[in-house]
């Protein structure tokens, strides 16, 4: 069966990652920055919605 | 001759080069036009008077003497203040980076142009570490739209575009990591080349997403960017990714037409989500190239979408320690999307670069039908300025994120592409890209000859009264 994972909480998520990169944070930048982190989590959503092989590495170079 | 219509660069260089006119001239003229000008547009951060006097005079005196003249001989441009300027900090839209030294030389691509004979005037205004695209900048105010001063330039070569559009220099570099050249260029009706990613070197820039990243001209003329593009090409141990081809000068094609290429239109995510005008441009473009056909590039919804993660990412990790220590000298919402950006788990950054070797490859198998592609350049004309929103499709969608939404599935696999300005109508002008398959700037730059050739594309200098 497949584990369902807990929802993601932005505010919760920056203060605790703030204090891992050393960041200082000004509690009126936490909902703006919340803001953000939702357009980019649903950013990594599209991709990790999209199978790619697991042999598919990166490209060292982007342009052939 | 002051007060006349600004020239284009080639039309300076053969001025000059047969002494019809004098490298010093042409400089003091356009220091006039920037001293006239700027207040208005705030397109120049740092104007080089004397340097570029001196720079002129030495032409001049090396033309008494016989010296061959360079292509590019007399030709004023001006560059984005991330390139390198001797003797000047290289702020990049900061607060933070004016506290830097002075650079010790100009960056390549300077170099480059001034052994060609051009003359750099002066550094330009741009979004805070090119994280932007509107050329708004809270620390040395916003760039202003030449054709409308209440709009915005675009950006982040906001001043690149203004200048071009006030008709203050013929020439001027940016640079384009999501479409900092081309949002501008639209913006301001001006043509801008991005180069394949690795062609042009950047060696002697401030970095912003150092896999993106690429240097480019613009400028209010086809034959003006081949020019400049020509003088900058070659190799450069000093760029890391810059590519080692030989240099393939596109000047000698530029006038070779359209007969034999195959141009489509992007259809599915470049066919929607933006205003009517923006796809109506496209349409006029396709039209007057006889370009019935359609294709799609795959997944560029997930492509953009990686561009923007990887972006967030990336340029976090540059900017990390600075957020750490002075993040109350950044423009709030840069460092409000900085720190997202470092928050981003790992996962999520490499799934994207995975992605983008897909995607890579399944673009360049649609290059195998198709030698030019056409998209809009931006989903709409010019903002007003401090413009928080916008409203594309029936959707509210805030503007800074959005503006690049058509540019970034192009630059995230390093594709060439030529910005073409478009006048639908009377009011503001759009941009269209003419995208061609890696290190085929050429083909991109013969369209958009034939586009201008024809009427179609036209850069404009705005009458700012």
């Amino acid at each position: 069966m497949e584990e369902t994972a807990p929802a993601f909480e932005p505010e919760t998520y920056v203060a605790a990652t703030a204090a891992l990169l050393g960041v200082t944070l000004d509690d009126a930048w936490t909902t703006s920055i919340a803001a953000n982190l939702r357009v980019l989590a649903a950013a990594a959503a599209l991709l990790t919605d999209f199978p790619l092989p697991d042999q598919l590495e990166a490209a060292p170079r982007f342009a052939a | 001759m002051i007060g006349s219509p600004p020239l284009d660069a080639v039309s300076i260089a053969a001025a000059v080069t047969e002494r019809r006119s004098s490298a010093r001239t042409i400089v003091t003229e356009t220091l006039a036009r920037i001293e006239r000008t700027n207040r208005r547009v705030n397109a120049f951060t740092d104007v080089l008077g004397a340097r570029a006097l001196s720079r002129a005079d030495a032409l001049d005196a090396a033309l008494d003497q016989g010296a061959a003249a360079g292509p590019l001989a007399g030709v004023p441009f001006a560059v984005k203040n991330l390139i390198d300027i001797e003797g000047l900090p290289t702020r990049a839209g900061s607060k933070i980076n004016r506290a830097h030294a002075p650079a010790q030389r100009d960056g390549a691509l300077v170099r480059r142009l001034e052994a060609a004979g051009a003359i750099l005037v002066g550094g330009l205004n741009m979004g805070e570490y090119a994280y932007d695209f509107t050329g708004e900048n809270v620390h040395d105010g916003d760039a202003h739209n030449p054709h409308a001063l209440d709009h915005m330039t675009g950006g982040s070569s906001g001043g690149s575009g203004a200048a071009l559009a006030a008709g203050m220099v013929p020439l001027t570099l940016g640079s384009d990591t999501n479409g900092s050249i081309r949002v501008p260029a639209a913006f301001c009706g001006a043509f801008g080349l991005k180069p394949t990613y690795g062609r042009l070197s950047r060696a002697g820039s401030f970095p912003f997403v150092g896999s993106l990243d690429h240097l480019g001209p613009m400028a209010r003329s086809v034959a003006d960017l081949a020019l400049a593009y020509d003088a900058m090409q070659g190799p450069d141990p000093d760029d890391p990714v810059a590519t080692t081809r030989a240099p393939e000068p596109v000047m000698p094609l530029l006038e070779s037409g359209i007969d034999g290429l195959r141009i489509a239109v992007a259809d599915g995510y470049f066919a929607r989500g933006g205003d009517p005008d923006a796809f109506a441009a496209v349409a006029r473009v396709a039209e007057a190239l006889g370009a019935g056909r359609r294709v799609e590039l795959p997944e560029a919804h997930r492509a953009r979408a990686a561009a923007y993660l990887i972006t967030a990412a990336e340029g976090a990790t540059l900017h990390l320690d600075r957020l750490r220590t002075r993040p109350r000298d950044f423009d709030p919402a840069v460092r409000d999307r900085l720190i997202a950006g470092a928050m981003i788990p790992a996962p999520f950054v490499e799934r994207a670069q995975r992605f983008r070797r897909w995607y890579r490859d399944a673009v360049l198998d649609v290059f195998g039908g198709v030698d030019v592609i056409l998209a809009p350049a931006t989903p709409c004309r010019a903002p007003k300025g401090g413009q928080t929103h916008f409203t594309l499709d029936g959707v509210s969608l805030p503007v800074r994120a959005n503006i690049g939404l058509f540019t970034q599935p192009i630059s995230f696999i390093g594709l060439p592409v030529v910005a073409a300005p478009v006048w639908l109508d009377g009011g503001l002008p759009l941009g269209v890209q003419v995208i061609a398959a890696p290190w085929r700037e050429d083909l991109a730059l013969r369209v958009a000859r034939h586009l201008e050739r024809t009427g179609i594309c036209t850069a404009r200098i705005a009458e700012l009264t």
